[in-house]
């Protein structure tokens, strides 16, 4: 036992031990390893310095460093736990967690709430929402006329706002959420389940092994 | 009766139909019961449907993705015909209705990996504001991806507004 520790520890120098986050999360010790392999490549894309900057999480999502994107911009924040302008190793896997298949429903609801909570007020509000909606038609480059922009919202609030005071609360998402379970569709990435096969040069570096023998 | 005011309500009696034109109002039926009834989309599915941010498997890809999404501002049923279209001049594939806003296209040929099939979802944002967002569902990869590079979406571009993604 002590001899993985001591060869995780040079491996995964200034980070979060595989075991551990493979205790806390829904990946296996492999999978954390295999989740490794990813965030060394990425975080080495721009500054080699361990870690995931905005510039190498873009580079990573769009392989276009060009692409500026507000919801990308909102994904990273969310991913940067704990507010430093930059993602670590854990910060990484504990939020790839939540996309995971085997996540709870309450995680990608919770998740997806703060991801719409752009001014992290605690509330989704109408205006908000429509902020969203402008900024991303004009990253898309189109345009739609305002009456058909609040006749969209209007439909949507009224499904969702159910005590009408123009924003949706937490109780409120989650209702929402279950009756329409495409909301979530975004939350849930299959590729996570064969990790180990989408970065099999884990293999050669793997603590599992060592613990076997 | 050329004045609308007069036709405001006004139903024509039918004739009684001859067993032809049976058999045509028939088909107009079957056609109906084909019809694709759009999935509704709120504001937040359309949201994430723009922001290309939000789908993360770009992490785990090695190559950029072409987008296989597009909106539109055509009618369902524009839409529809325009797949029946593609299908029916490709001579090779066939259109099938499977659901509640989803079409396939199967071909009827086997191909390296069996069939090819591509299923196309039809998201309604608004009646002239639609989101399509089409995918393989069956049969190689290689194949599925030259016949929508080759025929599906230089086909599709009249009825296209934006492609999302790249």
């Amino acid at each position: 036992m002590g001899c993985l520790h001591s060869t995780a520890a040079r491996e995964y120098s200034g980070h979060e031990n595989p075991v551990k986050l493979a205790s806390e999360t829904a990946f296996s010790v492999s999978e954390v390893e295999a989740l490794y392999e990813l965030f060394k490549s990425i975080s080495s894309s721009v500054v080699d310095d361990g870690l995931i900057n905005k510039e190498e999480f873009q580079l990573a999502l769009f392989k276009n460093r060009k692409k500026e994107n507000l919801f990308a911009n909102r994904i990273f924040d969310l991913f940067d736990v704990k507010r430093k302008g930059v993602i670590d190793f854990g910060d990484f896997v504990r939020s790839l967690n939540v996309f995971h298949p085997n996540a709870s429903l309450e995680e990608k609801t919770d998740f997806t709430f703060r991801l719409y909570d752009m001014d992290c007020t605690g509330y989704i509000e109408r205006q908000e929402v429509k902020q969203m909606l402008i900024a991303l038609l004009c990253e898309s480059e189109m345009k739609l006329a305002d009456d058909t922009i609040e006749a969209i919202l209007d439909q949507t609030f009224e499904d969702a706002d159910v005590d009408r005071d123009g924003k949706i609360g937490k109780t409120e998402w989650s209702d929402f959420v279950i009756k329409n379970p495409s909301l979530l569709k975004i939350m849930t990435l299959p590729y996570l389940r064969d990790i180990t096969t989408t970065f099999p040069s884990f293999v050669f570096n793997s603590e599992v092994d060592e613990i076997a023998t | 009766m050329e004045n609308s005011w007069f036709q405001k309500g006004f139903k024509k009696i039918e004739e009684p139909k001859s067993p032809d034109s049976m058999i045509e109002s028939l088909m107009s039926d079957v056609h109906a019961a084909f019809a694709v009834q759009p999935m509704c989309y709120t504001a937040f599915d359309l949201i994430s449907s723009l922001a290309q941010g939000f789908d993360l498997s770009g992490l785990f890809e090695k190559e950029e993705r072409s987008g296989s999404m597009f909106t539109t501002k055509k009618e369902a049923k524009e839409i529809v015909s325009k797949f029946e279209e593609i299908a029916t001049s490709s001579e090779r594939f066939d259109l099938k209705k499977i659901n509640v806003g989803v079409i396939k296209m199967e071909d009827r040929r086997e191909g390296r990996k069996g069939q090819v099939a591509i299923e196309v979802e039809i998201f309604e944002v608004t009646e002239s504001f639609n989101m399509v967002e089409f995918k393989k569902s069956g049969g190689d990869t290689m194949e599925y991806k030259q016949f929508c590079d080759r025929e599906l979406k230089p086909s599709s571009k009249d009825i296209v507004w934006k492609w999302q993604g790249n």
